[in-house]
């Protein structure tokens, strides 16, 4: 089967909706437990609406390739098979794992990512704060995997679209913690919460989409603290809600570092090196960031001491 | 493409107005008390953790604060209900312009470009800064 018999996304729209109507409402009754600012909302669904319009464009040329690859299949998978879902659901969202860790680890893919980072609230509304430049990026590449092997084109679209739908409702402050043995497996709004933050000690952790495992195993795990409030954000906030900035700056940075570049090798890092990378190391990456903490904490005497 | 892809960008679109209207009618952002000494202090000492600051101004409004560590100003400013800090030189700072009231900071960044700040007339620019208390006294964010 190639053609996906629904789109789970669009059939869930109603409900996400509806689901921002209440946290709004919660929001207004409890202001502790949600924030809405309007300038931000706008941008965030704006962003949303737009990550459609733009995946729109080059969902035919994903489709045509992930047909093209599964006719290469290595096994006939059926789309009744209860195992084949089961191994669909595990499979898909491995890649989304590494899709997610990638599209922070390395500038070109964090340059479509940071824009659902940029918000400095953390509600129902930042879940729709999507990419508009992931069509181009080439990121969807990673699940042809699943065609390789054999899956059925529809029912990578539709495990691809439960993974969106699941990582909707936790993000929400909402809810605090869930019962344990939840938390234990699955990604929940306490630990999506921590992968929005900016604190140093939360940067680059958290990347499942569905399931929390993939970040114990892999060593990205990082639990939220109740003494360690998150700041949600980028490093470098943005300075406005203009929706063209918002998708597109980091690009632009990356195009102006380019134009600077002195040699190859300053070409290839500020293209696929960790996001925060510069020649003259002016400017820190995540793991620069975490180190100056730590050694921050180590150093009770104070933080203030150099120039900028 | 999905054939009605037309209508339901349609109909996202009126959402998301009937979504932000009701966003501003709630009205549920944090709230932004104006800014103080110590709350820019903090704010600057989470933002620029590793740096020296030699003294704070607040601009009038409580939105904004500049400070100067060395030869570079770091600025604070507000973005809806939240705060956005950028550095410059401080000379840049120092020689901008004063027009129609305000004087603007440019940071040459695509994400965020200027800060506006409002000195009263008679105040002289580049502000005057509030020295920093003695560093035993300094709070950390
Ligand atoms: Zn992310
Ligand atoms: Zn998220």
């Amino acid at each position: 089967m190639e053609k996906a018999p629904f789109d789970v996304v669009t059939l869930a729209t109603p409900a996400f909706i509806l689901l921002i109507i209440l946290e709004m409402v919660l929001g207004k009754l409890d202001p502790k437990r949600a924030s809405y600012e309007p300038r931000d909302t706008f941008a965030s669904l704006t962003m949303g609406l737009g990550s459609q319009v733009f995946g729109a464009l080059t969902a035919g040329v994903v489709a045509a390739t992930t047909v093209a690859v599964w006719r290469h299949r290595l096994f006939d998978i059926s789309m009744t098979s209860a195992v084949a879902w089961i191994a669909i659901f595990f499979l898909e969202d491995l890649i989304y794992y590494w899709f997610h860790r990638l599209s922070h680890e390395r500038r070109f893919w964090w340059a479509s990512h940071v824009n659902h980072h940029s918000s400095q609230h953390y509600n129902l509304s930042t879940a729709l704060r999507q990419t508009w430049t992931g069509g181009v990026n080439g990121s969807w590449c990673l699940w042809l995997l699943l065609a390789f092997l054999g899956f059925p084109p529809a029912m990578i679209f539709v495990e691809k679209g439960v993974s969106l739908v699941y990582q909707f409702w936790i993000h929400t402050e909402a809810i605090k913690r869930l019962p344990a043995p939840f938390e234990a497996v699955m990604n929940t709004p306490s630990h999506h919460r921590v992968h929005h933050a900016r604190n140093p000690r939360y940067l680059d952790r958290n990347f499942a989409g569905i399931l929390i495992i993939w970040d114990r195993l892999f060593g990205t795990f990082e639990p939220e603290r109740d003494d360690e409030p998150c700041d949600y954000g980028v490093v470098k906030n943005l300075g406005g809600f203009n929706v063209f900035r918002i998708a597109l700056h980091e690009w632009e940075a990356m195009a102006r570092d380019l134009l600077r570049a002195k040699s190859l090798s300053e070409v290839w890092n500020y293209v696929f090196g960790p996001p925060g990378w510069s020649s003259d190391g002016s400017r820190k990456t995540s793991k620069d960031l975490k180190v100056a903490w730590q050694s921050r904490l180590n150093s009770p005497a104070g933080s203030a001491g150099s120039s900028p | 493409m999905h054939p009605n892809f037309l209508l339901v960008t349609l109909a996202s679109a009126v959402a998301i107005f009937i979504l932000t209207g009701l966003s501003a009618l709630l009205a549920t952002p944090r709230p932004t008390p104006p800014l103080t000494v110590d709350a820019a202090r903090a704010r600057l000492a989470q933002e620029f953790p590793d740096v020296a600051v030699s003294g704070v101004w607040l601009d009038p409004s409580g939105h904004a604060a500049v400070a100067r560590a060395s030869m570079r100003a770091l600025v604070l400013f507000r973005v809806g209900d939240g705060y956005v800090a950028r550095d410059l030189a401080w000379s840049a700072l120092a020689s901008a312009e004063r027009k129609a009231g305000q004087v603007v900071a440019v940071f040459g960044d695509f994400a965020a470009p200027r800060a506006v700040f409002h000195p009263p007339p008679d105040a002289p620019w580049p502000p005057q800064l509030l020295p920093s208390p003695p560093s035993g006294d300094r709070q950390g964010a």
